[in-house]
């Protein structure tokens, strides 16, 4: 029998009672007694739960900052201190409200574990990829004392700034404070040589400089027609894709002239196949058709172009006043044009009844013709049976699309795929002209689209003067290598020990990128790289410093190809030991002696002010309290009337379209030598063959196709190369290729190929894809050298550019790919 | 009874065999409870604390325990009855005043339950009949609203009984329904010995220390011994159950006549997707696989019943029954085939032509769909 | 009520905005996917079928239809996927999911029913997304919600408030007023697979 327990009974409890006491102990014990219903309760109200729970989320307006031509404004979703989610938010204007696959993926990117964390110093060879991590003093002083070296015994140019697009912001991106460094400490600054090509041409016709070119986008909803030619908005501008086909779906029709069958061509109403390079010639063999067949906007001509202008044919410069009386002031001076009412010459101010737009005549014994005869002339030798030839696009088709292009308005959609051959700005030099003469521009729904850039006054003076200094921008990318290997610019000396990258991969983005190993990184001492993440060209830098990331700064946004000027908050703090660019230079400049140009308590919040610190901005009602009110507002335009480019005049000296340039100039003067045939060519638009990617060109025996580095959906140049989600829709690069030319070279889908020319090589995943033209093949560009099995896809590339463009051409490029 | 109006009772909702698996419709306990206190609502079991009688019915008859309490615990009344070592014990309720009917009765064991006799598992009266012959007091059974729990007492002295002649034992449980009436049933034999006095005190104590003991282990480890569902580690097998595999093993002096225990038949037609042993709530089905072949095991004893493996079965490869076995416990192979991996998930599967796992198989194929959309968008192509 | 959604098929340009979407505010764990664009034309994401330049090709995103006559509903042995009565939402519930994948087989849109064939393994380490959704769990089946989370603040599905297309609308479908009964309105459209009798709640608009 067990040992009885002590003191837990009452002896003289009977048995029943005592097992009631129990009970009624034992209930006391914490047995749990849970309610039937309470399970089912719960079931059924689940989701009412989960939706009352509070959840503190801070909406914080910030903008996607990459060079895709978009600025979508986003909201960065923060809980407990992290970004966790971007949405769009929204323009005042619900047209331009929206991302994309890339600015909605931006969480990973802010927190990827492949983002820069520390300053890092290279540790073994350069290229090995082998790193140690420094502090963030060592990093500054290293780079201060190292700069300050360089310049004293080579003088100031010796540092190179490279910058390029990673980052758009006027504070901590490109047009920023980095600007402000480079010029105060007199350093070479390479002179940015992509996308140029087609603003230098249009800038010949209607002025306003590279970038001023295009109307705001939402003019496309006036357009009768619309003309992709030389983009693939669906691919590279979904959000200007999204008011393209809203105006498609009103009745607008779409045509898409690309060598590929792109995306935006699979959307549009007809696809013509262009062979490519010979974009030009189709818009000669366009001019001749329209002048011809007297499809010209005649009044349009008379009234805003320089049609009516009167050349001389002696030395082909304008007819001036001044010619006949030279004593006069510039201000007082005048051009002729023919009074047609009265068969006389007249000065353009007595503004005649009626000109002449064609004829040949003589004022005061000196032989003119008007600049349209020029024109007409030029545009003689492009038949139609010429172009039809080189563009391979049939006879009836090109008179078809002049005929619609002429039933306006119509308005060209582009950007810089014509851009990158080295015939590039001829054929928007034509087009501008195109457009002009047959009045197709500066009216809603006509002109030109896909890249809109405001003029608003920014105080860039506050930012960027300083000392006096200022950055020579001299050297333009595309030789920059020749100058480094040579440390020479033609003849003169030009000693360059040491670059600084900023907002840039180089490496990946810029042509012939064995240049790099070749020619630069053995003649310079220095590289310093300020990334987010380990790029192709940080991987090749001295030193590497963290920069912060968009969300982890202030700054302040004048979009493009949208009409809005925005406040971008900070949603969190920088990550890491991440510091933002501002930082960065602060502290750089600061090391280096400049401490009275870069307070140190200033912060992003002050140059937005000084920025913004203009009579004129105030005037327009553009300041800092009604950006910090509203977020965004508006820069130009207006909620009713979207902006037209050159609707009262054009930034040309007299207002109006230039169909003819006088003197015609390089791009940059670098010291390049161009013949005074060639600048008297450049006049007047004409076709010259692309560069390389021509089958005139002996190499074309050796390589029959040309490699077009297509712009992806899922990465902007570089940017978002390494994200993981999607690197799952879209894990490797591929090379695209043509059936038949897959079939001649007994290539299938899946098979490793290498493509290849004398300049290098990459090797890869093939793809076989009937939306290629025979004799192109298409690698989409932006990843990195690491991600291909061998080679890289800049490797193939020319750095040969076009004398007058200065530009880089990137798809005038030859190849042949093999199977591996 | 102690455990009326549901006190003192867990329900573990995660074991319910209705809970597990659609179809089932496992109705042990909604049908057995006197009380009508236990609903199946949405696959999920509930009981209404104020319709329960405290009998305990649940907690014996649930073939996954899905009822349990910290204050019942069977092994305590095994050891009560080895502890007495009485040549007859007797059993009543707690509705019982009197241990005792007799002076006579006074040689034999006593033990005082204080839920219904039906609460006690059949296991438990197999282990219980191993050590005593056993006099079970019902006369107070014709005034208890719990009455309905005697058809279910019987039931689980059969089946003891069938296990206790098939492993070689004689049986001896008499139902004692007035207390002048011995009745005699025919498989059992009622002995009618002295009763031993014990003091109602220690008889108490004994159970309520045990009590004690499961409360305090209830509070630390936040569980009875019980499991959840899903994350359940097999197997979801009542105590008794998993006692009886050893004790109705190691007490096998060879029977006459075997007892009937669950039985399996898997056809050639089956595809070796392994979802039957994966979701056997109790491991009665095993799977083996060495060198390109599978093992297909199965354990009678430890098989509830369920008949889950039948309804999972995808290629309608298995029948469950019921047959004799004189080794119920000792697991068998039923069924064996050679094996490769699937080309596509490396899942191991069937020998079969495409070389694919059922799933891979049979799920749509995304050509099907594409193929579908594609007349309708690109006509005309 | 009755939750439908509407795709644009003539304004879906295959931009997987809605995936990306959809994965961000759902917190996927790697290779999951809930919601994907499949390219109708070549073999391969984004090429044409046909003959150069004849050639063309379509987009399909597709994520679970939430049908009205699920077949995956008939077909889990343990009742881990229902329809709601209230709006007709197709639930998932990963506590009682025991993957055994018979969902998967029997639904016929390939692909839409994603399993988690190993721990949750996700590429940063903070949770992306919406607080309010269900955490994800190793061999458990798991597929598009319709947002339900947000259904339940009144807020739109994700991947519907992300199209920059302005291609996918929502809505209940009982409603004649509601933006996807006026988004079907006048327009041709075909729903997936119909064939098979799911009766699925995703229109196509053509």
């Amino acid at each position: 029998m067990a040992e009885k327990e002590k003191g837990i009974l009452n002896l003289k409890m009977s048995r029943r009672s005592f097992v009631k006491a129990s009970a009624a102990t034992a209930i006391g014990a914490g047995v749990v007694a849970s309610n039937p219903m309470e399970s089912a309760m719960k079931l059924l109200a689940v989701e009412d739960e989960t939706s009352k729970k509070t959840e503190s989320v801070k909406l914080v307006p910030s903008v996607c900052r990459s060079n895709c031509f978009q600025s979508c404004r986003l909201y960065a979703h923060v809980r407990d201190g992290k970004v966790v989610k971007t949405s769009p938010a929204p323009y005042l204007d619900d047209i331009y409200t929206g991302s994309c696959l890339k600015g909605l993926s931006l969480v990973q990117r802010t927190y990827s574990p492949t983002r820069i964390k520390y300053p890092m110093r290279r540790k073994g060879k350069r290229g090995e990829d082998k790193w140690e991590r420094i502090s963030w003093d060592e990093a500054i002083s290293e780079i201060a004392e190292k700069f300050k070296e360089i310049q004293e015994k080579y003088g100031p140019r010796a540092i190179a700034l490279d910058t390029a697009s990673g980052n758009y912001g006027l504070v901590h991106g490109i047009q920023g404070v980095i600007n402000r460094f480079a010029n105060s400490i007199g350093c070479t600054k390479i002179n940015v040589c992509y996308d140029q090509a087609v603003g230098y041409g249009s800038n010949r016709v209607i002025g306003g400089g590279v970038w001023l070119w295009g109307n705001e986008p939402r003019t496309m909803l006036d357009a009768k027609n619309i003309f992709v030619w030389g983009s693939n908005p669906v691919q590279s501008q979904p959000q200007n894709w999204r008011i393209l086909m809203e105006a498609k779906n009103s009745g607008a029709k779409v045509i898409t002239i690309d060598p590929i069958f792109s995306t935006t061509a699979n959307k549009s109403d007809e696809y013509i196949p262009i062979v490519p390079g010979t974009d030009l010639m189709l818009v000669l063999a366009m001019i001749k058709y329209i002048i011809d067949n007297n499809m010209i906007d005649a009044e349009f001509m008379k009234t805003r172009t320089t049609a009516p202008f009167l050349v001389r044919k002696d030395n082909g410069m304008m007819l001036r006043r001044s010619d006949f009386q030279p004593e006069i002031n510039e201000e007082d001076d005048d051009y002729y044009v023919w009074d047609n009412v009265n068969n006389r010459p007249a000065l353009l101010s007595e503004a005649p009844a009626d000109v002449a737009i064609e004829g040949s005549f003589t004022v005061n014994g000196v032989e003119v013709d008007t600049v349209f005869t020029l024109l007409k002339e030029r545009v003689q030798e492009y038949t139609l049976e010429k172009a039809s030839e080189m563009t391979k696009i049939p006879v009836e088709k090109i008179e078809y699309l002049t005929k619609v292009y002429c039933d306006g308005p119509t308005t060209i959609y582009t950007n810089y795929g014509i851009d990158h051959y080295q015939n590039g700005h001829l054929w928007s030099f034509a087009a501008f002209i195109m457009a002009s003469i047959t009045g197709n521009i500066a009216r809603p729904g006509a002109g030109f689209t896909g890249l809109y850039v405001m003029a608003i006054p920014i105080n860039y003076t506050n930012m960027y003067v300083t000392n006096g200094n200022f950055a020579d921008n001299r050297i333009p990318q595309h030789i920059f290598h020749k100058v480094v290997k040579e440390q020479k610019l033609f003849d003169e000396d030009y000693p360059i020990k040491a670059i600084l990258t900023h907002c840039s991969n180089p490496i990946s983005n810029f042509t012939e990128q064995n240049v790099w190993f070749n020619d630069i990184y053995p003649n310079i001492d220095f590289h310093v790289v300020i990334d987010t993440e380990f790029t192709d060209t940080a991987r090749y830098a001295d030193i590497v410093l963290p920069a912060a990331f968009w969300f982890e700064v202030n700054d302040l946004r004048v979009c493009y190809n949208n009409p809005y000027i925005l406040m971008q908050e900070k949603a969190i703090e920088p990550l890491y030991e991440s510091k933002s660019d501002l930082e960065i230079v602060t502290l750089i400049a600061r090391k280096m002696g400049l401490e009275e140009f870069f307070p140190e308590d200033c912060d992003d919040i002050f140059w937005i002010k000084q920025l913004l610190d203009s009579d004129v901005l105030r005037q327009m009602n553009i300041t800092y309290e009604r950006l910090q009110k509203e977020k965004v507002i508006r820069g130009e335009g207006s909620a009713e009337k979207p902006f037209i480019r050159g609707e009262n005049g054009f930034f040309t000296p007299t207002g109006r379209a230039q169909l003819y340039c006088e003197n015609p100039e390089p791009r940059v003067d670098y010291g390049q030598e161009i013949s005074e045939d060639i600048l008297k060519k450049e006049r007047l638009p004409y076709f010259k063959p692309p560069g390389e990617a021509w089958r005139e060109n002996p190499l074309y025996k050796k390589y029959p196709l040309v490699f077009i580095q297509e712009h992806s959906r899922f990465r902007t140049h570089t940017q978002w190369f390494n994200v993981p989600m999607l690197r799952e829709i879209d894990p490797e690069p591929l090379a695209k290729i043509s059936r038949e030319d897959a079939e001649e070279r007994g290539i299938k889908t899946g098979d490793i190929v290498e493509v290849f020319n004398d300049r290098g090589k990459a090797v890869l995943k093939a793809e076989v894809n009937d939306g290629i033209m025979p004799g192109v093949i298409l690698i989409p560009k932006g990843w990195q050298r690491e991600q291909f099995i061998e080679g890289c896809f800049q490797e193939l590339t020319s750095s040969e550019s076009d004398p007058m463009a200065v530009n880089f051409a990137f798809f005038d490029c030859l190849v042949d790919v093999r199977k591996k | 009874m102690l455990f009326s109006g549901g006190a003192f009772i867990k329900v573990d909702e995660a074991r319910c065999l209705n809970y597990l698996h659609n179809g089932v419709g496992c109705l042990h306990c909604t049908s057995l409870c006197p009380g009508g206190a236990l609903t199946v609502i949405e696959d999920k079991i509930f009981l209404e604390r104020e319709q329960c009688l405290g009998c305990g019915v649940c907690f014996s008859n649930c073939p996954t325990e899905v009822f349990a309490s910290a204050q019942w615990e069977e092994t305590a009344i095994i050891s009560e009855v080895k502890q007495q070592s009485a040549k007859t014990t007797q059993f009543f309720c707690a509705y019982h005043d009197e241990p005792y009917l007799s002076k006579n009765d006074k040689d034999k064991g006593a033990i005082q339950i204080t839920a219904c006799l039906a609460a006690v598992s059949k296991g438990a009266w197999y282990e219980i009949g191993l050590l005593t012959e056993v006099e079970l007091r019902l006369e107070k059974c014709n005034e208890c609203p719990m009455q309905k729990c005697t058809e279910r007492l019987k039931y689980s002295l059969d089946t003891a009984s069938e296990w206790l002649m098939a492993t070689g034992h004689t049986p001896k449980f008499s139902l004692i329904h007035v207390p002048e009436e011995i009745q005699r049933r025919k498989k059992l034999k009622a002995v009618s010995s002295g009763m031993k006095v014990t003091s109602r005190r220690d008889l108490f104590l004994s159970l309520f220390n045990q009590g004690k003991e499961m409360i305090r282990k209830v509070r630390e480890t936040g569980s009875a011994g019980h499991r959840n569902g899903k994350d359940t580690e097999k197997p979801l097998l009542p105590g008794w159950q998993l006692r009886l595999e050893k004790v109705y093993t190691d007490n096998d002096r060879g029977g006459e006549n075997p007892a009937w225990w669950p039985s399996i038949l898997k056809k050639l037609t089956c595809v070796n997707c392994g979802l039957c042993t994966k979701n056997c709530p109790s491991g009665a089905l095993g799977y083996q696989e060495r060198e390109g072949t599978v093992y297909h095991t199965f354990n009678s004893g430890r098989c509830l019943d369920c008949r889950i493996c039948e309804l999972f079965c995808p290629a309608n490869s298995i029948v469950r029954g019921r047959g004799p076995n004189p080794r119920p416990f000792q697991t068998e192979m039923i069924y064996e085939t050679k094996v490769k991996r699937c080309r596509k998930c490396g899942h191991q599967t069937v020998k079969n032509k495409e070389q694919l796992c059922y799933w891979c198989k049979h799920e749509a194929k995304e050509e099907d769909m594409i193929a579908d959309v594609k007349n309708q968008l690109l006509m005309g192509l | 009520m009755r939750y439908a959604m509407a795709i644009d098929i003539k304004k879906c340009t295959g931009c997987h905005s809605c995936s990306v979407a959809c994965k961000v505010e759902n917190n996927l764990p790697d290779d999951i996917w809930w919601n994907r664009v499949l390219t109708v034309g070549g073999e391969n994401m984004d090429t044409p079928m046909g003959k150069f330049p004849n050639v063309k090709m379509e987009y399909l995103p597709i994520n679970c239809q939430h049908c009205e006559n699920p077949a995956c509903v008939k077909a889990c042995p343990v009742g881990a996927t229902y329809k709601r009565k209230e709006d007709g939402i197709v639930v998932q519930d990963y506590d009682k999911c025991i993957g055994c994948r018979y969902c998967m087989v029997a639904c016929p849109y390939s692909g839409v029913r994603q399993f988690n064939w190993k721990k949750p393994e996700y590429a940063i380490d903070i949770a992306m997304g919406d607080k309010d959704v269900t955490k994800h769990q190793y061999n458990t089946v798991e597929k598009c919600t319709f947002c339900v989370h947000r259904l339940a603040r009144g807020e739109k599905p994700a991947c519907i408030e992300t199209c920059p297309n302005r291609a996918r609308h929502f809505g209940d479908i009982d409603d004649p007023e509601s933006e996807v009964s006026k988004a079907i309105q006048g327009r041709t459209y075909f729903k997936l697979l119909e064939e098979k009798g799911t009766k699925p709640s995703i229109y196509y608009l053509t």
